[in-house]
């Protein structure tokens, strides 16, 4: 017979679980990837270590190692990456296969270039994919070539929406286990400047003509695309967002709900609306959405190039 | 050996939140409980193919998390905390209720052995006999644990009850 603490325990487990973030085995696969680039960075300079005391002391000394080689590699990629000046980023090192693919997850909106360095011969050619909530989008490609005096390939890709890159590499016969190092660097993003006045004001002025509705508007700037916000509605039952966007262009507005299958994280995505903004007597656009009990929504504004970092937004939900 | 092993994906997806239920309970604390059922999802997956073929993969991973858990791994760590940058910017949520926040804190007043018993009883749904080879003792020992671990929070709550009671009258 089930005692009160069947119930004690089921409520703790039924009212924990939604509060739970999984953070996906993308984020495992990271983990586990780095993990071994780490280890092999480090057996790799445990061997330089000992090959330069060799080298030192005067005893004979093979001709350059695979672990040598590698070191070769990052080096011509870490100075392509230097060139372009760009930010830290991620470095993987690989050995080049028919079939093989790196992922990059949890990437946030931003222009990227992925740098890959290729030792050996032949030819790798590098396919990037972004998988986001709205479906996976292809970013392009690049060959690079594959040489005992290794020359880094590089490529940018532009990342609208959080999301998981993927770079499928394809080795020809030639290349076949040869290794290769690729880096994954960041730029400088353009909307790495701070809140503009402008958009501070306009996302005063949007909450404020919202208020006059009732509920506790909430405002947001537009100096970074995709920033978050997020509400908790109590009873499940139909709700309306009421949104204002103030100032120039316009901006997409995303509504997701928690995400519960980690693999799935577009059946989130609850509604997608883009939202014209206006500089004199804005004015509220509604837009219904069902919603169930204790839910908590991520609210996401991405402003165009007129909109961004001058227009503001502000939205709330309300019963309908 | 099964005959249609899951994927890690499957494995991910149908006992993250679980798992992080339950070491929630015995932590207290759920971002704590979190990292430590990631962590020990990490360790599957760098052993994927050996974990794969065992007859029940969750378990292994639900006892490398418990073993972190016990080993207090998660507060020796001081470096490299690849899951804080892996983790997606945290959301701002309501904290738990009342009644959660009551059995939680009740629990963490219990020792150790008799609070894994009760999350293990009531939350991963194990049996004495479970939970007894899991935790190498006799089964009598298990229901002791149980036993006092009941009258224990039985108390606790009526007594937190009691005062709330009170300062409502």
């Amino acid at each position: 017979m089930p005692d009160q603490f069947d119930t004690l325990f089921a409520d703790l487990r039924a009212k924990t679980l939604p509060e739970v973030r999984p953070p996906g085995p993308a984020a495992a696969r990271g983990t586990v990837r780095r993990r071994r680039t780490t280890r092999t960075v480090v057996a790799a300079s445990t061997v330089l270590a000992v090959a330069g005391t060799l080298t030192a002391v005067g005893l004979p000394t093979q001709r350059e190692t695979a672990d040598e080689r590698l070191d070769r590699l990052t080096a011509a990629a870490q100075k392509a990456v230097d060139e372009k000046g760009t930010a830290v980023g991620v470095g993987v090192i690989g050995s080049a296969s028919p079939d093989s693919t790196e992922r990059y997850p949890n990437l946030s909106p931003g222009t990227y270039t992925l740098t890959v360095v290729c030792g050996s011969s032949g030819t790798l050619t590098m396919k990037a994919t972004l998988t986001a909530a709205a479906g996976s989008t292809d970013l392009g490609g690049q060959v690079a070539s594959c040489s005992a005096e290794p020359v880094a390939a590089q490529m940018e890709v532009q990342t609208p929406v959080d999301g998981e890159l993927t770079v499928a590499l394809h080795a020809d016969r030639a290349a076949g286990g040869a290794a290769y190092v690729m880096m994954l660097t960041r730029k400088p993003e353009p909307w790495g400047v701070p809140v503009a006045p402008e958009s501070t004001w306009n996302a005063d002025r949007a909450a404020q003509i919202l208020s006059s509705g009732g509920g506790r508007p909430v405002g947001m700037t537009t100096e970074r695309p995709g920033k978050p916000t997020t509400q908790r509605v109590g009873a499940a039952g139909e709700y309306r967002f009421r949104m204002v966007c103030a100032g120039p262009g316009s901006v997409t507005v995303t509504v997701a709900g928690p995400v519960v299958n980690p693999l799935r994280p577009h059946e989130a995505t609850l509604l997608s609306e883009t939202v014209a903004c206006t500089d004199v007597d804005p004015q509220p656009a509604l837009v219904g959405v069902g919603l169930e009990k204790d839910t908590e929504v991520t609210v996401k504004v991405t402003a165009d190039e007129q909109a961004h970092n001058k227009a503001g937004f502000a939205y709330v939900v309300e019963p309908a | 050996m099964t005959a249609n092993p899951a994927s890690f994906d499957e494995l991910y997806a149908a006992h993250y939140s679980d798992l992080t239920v339950q070491l929630y309970a015995y932590f207290g604390d759920r971002q704590e409980a979190q990292d430590v059922v990631q962590e020990a999802f990490c360790r599957a997956l760098a052993r994927w193919r050996a974990v794969s073929r065992y007859d029940d993969p969750v378990g292994w991973v639900r006892r490398v998390a418990w073993n972190l858990a016990v080993s207090g791994w998660r507060r020796r760590r001081t470096a490299l905390n690849f899951l804080r940058r892996q983790r997606a910017s945290e959301d701002q949520i309501d904290g738990p209720g009342p009644e959660r926040v009551a059995l939680v804190a009740a629990l963490a007043t219990l020792p150790a052995t008799q609070r894994r018993a009760m999350v293990l009883h009531y939350l991963a749904d194990m049996t004495i006999a479970e939970i007894a080879e899991r935790e190498n003792v006799a089964e009598g020992t298990v229901k002791s644990w149980l036993h006092r671990a009941r009258a224990a929070l039985a108390a606790r709550l009526n007594a937190g009850t009691t005062t709330e009671e009170a300062r409502n009258a």
